[in-house]
C-alpha cells in the first residue's frame, strides 16, 4: 500500500483575516477571494480546482463556489465530521486520498468564517454537541467543556498551570512579532494573564481563542505537479485522524487514561508509525489551542513530553522560534495570530516549510500541524520541505 | 418521555432521564450480560444483545473533575454565574460518571471530595431539563 509520503504538496496559500464583524464581503464572497490568494501563490488557474475538502461544519458548499472560480468540472467534495477543529489535519487527508487515487487533481482545503453570514463559532460548535446532560449542568460552551479536562489535567495529574500560561505567551511572543497578527506589538505581562477576568475556572479570558471573521485556503497537488508551479512545496508526510476507544463524544465517560489528554492517543501513534519520525524530528509544530490547557495535552499526546515533566518542558524559552525545543504556534496561532477555526496554523505550516514565516525556525524541515485537541474526534500531519525516498 | 426531552437527548437514554423526572437515578445494564453502559447505547458491544434493564443506583459520589463558571454563557437561568458544574464517578458504579452541578457556588470543591445528589428541573430553550444538583457530604 502506498502511504501518503510524500506524495501531495502544498502548492498555495491564502488568508483573509478581519476582526469580528468587519468582512468587507459576506462569508462566501471572502472565502472566494481567499482561494484566488491560494492560486496566485501557486500560478495556478482557479479553473483548474477539481476538488475540495473541509471540516468544522462550514457552510460553504463547494458547487457554489464554482461560478466564481470558473471551475470547469468539480470532481471531489467532502469534509471531516465533527463541529470542532479536530477535523483540520484530516481534511488534507482528504485531498490525499483524492489526488492519489486519480479523483481530482488540484484540491483545495479551506474554511471559512463570517460571523454576519453563520452566527458565533462557538455556538455552532456547542448546537453541535449539546445535549440534556451537559445543558441541565450549564454546560453550554466550549471553554467550559475544556476547562473541566484542563481541571482534571492541573489538580488530579499535577500539571502546572504556568504550563498553560506558557502556551499563550508564546502565542504572544510570536503573535507580537507578525505584522499580520490580532497581536502585532502587543504583549502581556504576568500581571496581565493573572489580572484577565475568569472565564470558567481554570481558564482566565488569555486562555482562550477568540474568533476572528475570515477565510483561508490551502492548494493542494501531487509532489510532481508542486515542483512545476511558483513557490518551494511543503510535502505532506503523513496524516492521522480519528479516537480511540475510550473517548469521544461519550458525556465525560471518557476512559480515566484518557480523560485529561487531547484526544491523540491513537492518532499520534498512528501518525509516527505511518511517517517512521519521531517527536525529536520535529523542528516546528503548529498546536491547535483553543484553550492553553489543551495545547499542553496535545503536546503531551504527541509524545513531546511525558505528562510528569510538563513543569519543565513547557517554558517561554522551550516553545519559541528561532531556537528553541519546539518552538509552536510562530505566527502567534489561534490565540495571538488570530482564529478562523485553525485555518490559519495550516497555512504557518506551509510558510515555515518555506521558509516564509514572520518568526522562522532556520532550515526548518519538518512542521507538526496538530488539530483542533479535546475534539470526540482529532487528527494531525506533518509536512515536510523534501519528499522521501 | 416527552418529545421536549428526546430531542436533546441520544434516544438511548430516555429512560436515564425518565428516571430523574421519577425522583431516581437509574443507569442501563444490559439484559444479556449485566455490564453497566453508560452512555446508554442500543447495541451491548460486549454481547451484542439489544435488551436492556435500567437500575436504580444511590445518588451518591465523588467528584471527578469540575468548573466554576464566571462569563454568562447563555445556560440555563437557573444557573446564574458564578455556579460549579461537576462530573460526578457514582459509588455505586464508578466508571459511570454524571453530569451536575453543586448546590453552592462558594463550596470547597475538590476532585475527590464525596457528594451527594438532589434531582430538579431546569428550564433551557423552552425545555424542562431534569438535571442533578449535587451537595458536598
Ligand atoms: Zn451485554
Amino acid at each position: 500500500m502506498q502511504g501518503i509520503a510524500g506524495n501531495i504538496a502544498a502548492a498555495g496559500i491564502g488568508l483573509r483575516q478581519y476582526k469580528r464583524g468587519t468582512a468587507p464581503m459576506p462569508e462566501r464572497g471572502v472565502l472566494i477571494g481567499a482561494i484566488i490568494d491560494a492560486c496566485e501563490d501557486a500560478g495556478l488557474a482557479p479553473s483548474e480546482i477539481d476538488g475540495f475538502a473541509s471540516f468544522g461544519d462550514d457552510q460553504n458548499e463547494p458547487v457554489r463556489l464554482m461560478p466564481d472560480l470558473g471551475i470547469k468540472d468539480l470532481r471531489w467534495c467532502s469534509t471531516v465530521f465533527g463541529g470542532g477543529g479536530g477535523g483540520i489535519a484530516a481534511a488534507i487527508g482528504q485531498a490525499a486520498a483524492a489526488i492519489m487515487t486519480g479523483q481530482a487533481s488540484a484540491v483545495v482545503v479551506y474554511r471559512a468564517l463570517v460571523q454576519g453570514s453563520s452566527g458565533r463559532l462557538s455556538a455552532a460548535v456547542m448546537a453541535h454537541h449539546l445535549n440534556s446532560h451537559m445543558a441541565g449542568a450549564g454546560l453550554v460552551a466550549p471553554a467550559q467543556m475544556c476547562a473541566i479536562r484542563a481541571m482534571r489535567l492541573f489538580e488530579h495529574h499535577g500539571v502546572p498551570p504556568e504550563a498553560a500560561e506558557a502556551i499563550v505567551q508564546a502565542c504572544y511572543y510570536h503573535g507580537s512579532r507578525n505584522p499580520e497578527a490580532v497581536a502585532y506589538g502587543k504583549s502581556i505581562s504576568h500581571e496581565d494573564y493573572e489580572k484577565s477576568r475568569i472565564i470558567s475556572e481554570p481558564f482566565h479570558l488569555f486562555d482562550c481563542s477568540r474568533e476572528n471573521d475570515g477565510a483561508g485556503a490551502v492548494l493542494f497537488v501531487s509532489a510532481e505537479k508542486a515542483r512545476d508551479l511558483k513557490k518551494k512545496p511543503a510535502y505532506v508526510l503523513g496524516v492521522a485522524q480519528g479516537a480511540e476507544k475510550g473517548w469521544g463524544d461519550l458525556l465525560e465517560n471518557d476512559d480515566a487514561d484518557q480523560y485529561a489528554t487531547a484526544g491523540f492517543k491513537s492518532v499520534a501513534r498512528h501518525l509516527w508509525d505511518q511517517t517512521g519520525l519521531r517527536p525529536d524530528d520535529i523542528d516546528v509544530a503548529q498546536v491547535y489551542e483553543n484553550f492553553s490547557a489543551q495545547a499542553v495535552a496535545s503536546i503531551i499526546d504527541h509524545g513531546f513530553c511525558r505528562i510528569e515533566e510538563a513543569g519543565d518542558f513547557f517554558r517561554l524559552e522551550n516553545l519559541i522560534a528561532p531556537s528553541g525545543k519546539l518552538p509552536i504556534n510562530t505566527s502567534g496561532g489561534n490565540i495571538a495570530q488570530g482564529f478562523v477555526h485553525g485555518i490559519g496554523m495550516m497555512i504557518e505550516s506551509v510558510r515555515q516549510i518555506r521558509g516564509d514565516s514572520p518568526n522562522q525556525v532556520p532550515e526548518a524541515k519538518t512542521c507538526l500541524l496538530a488539530g483542533g485537541p479535546g475534539a470526540p474526534i482529532v487528527s494531525s500531519a506533518i509536512f515536510g520541505s523534501e519528499q522521501p525516498d | 418521555m416527552t418529545a421536549e426531552i428526546e430531542a436533546l437527548t441520544s434516544g438511548a437514554d430516555g429512560p436515564y432521564f425518565e428516571g430523574l423526572k421519577a425522583g431516581e437515578i437509574r443507569v442501563q445494564k444490559c439484559a444479556g450480560c449485566s455490564e453497566i453502559h453508560w452512555p446508554a447505547v442500543f447495541r451491548c458491544p460486549d454481547c451484542g444483545s439489544w435488551e436492556h434493564v435500567w437500575q436504580t443506583v444511590s445518588p451518591e459520589g465523588r467528584i471527578f473533575s469540575w468548573t466554576r463558571t464566571w462569563h454568562a454563557f447563555g445556560g440555563p437561568a437557573a444557573h446564574k454565574p458564578p455556579f460549579v458544574s461537576v462530573v460526578v464517578s457514582l459509588l455505586d458504579a464508578d466508571h459511570v460518571r454524571l453530569i451536575g452541578t453543586l448546590d453552592r457556588p462558594d463550596a470547597a470543591v475538590a476532585i475527590g471530595a464525596r457528594v451527594r445528589a438532589d434531582i430538579t428541573e431546569v428550564d433551557f430553550l423552552d425545555r424542562k431539563i431534569p438535571t442533578l444538583i449535587w451537595s458536598l457530604v
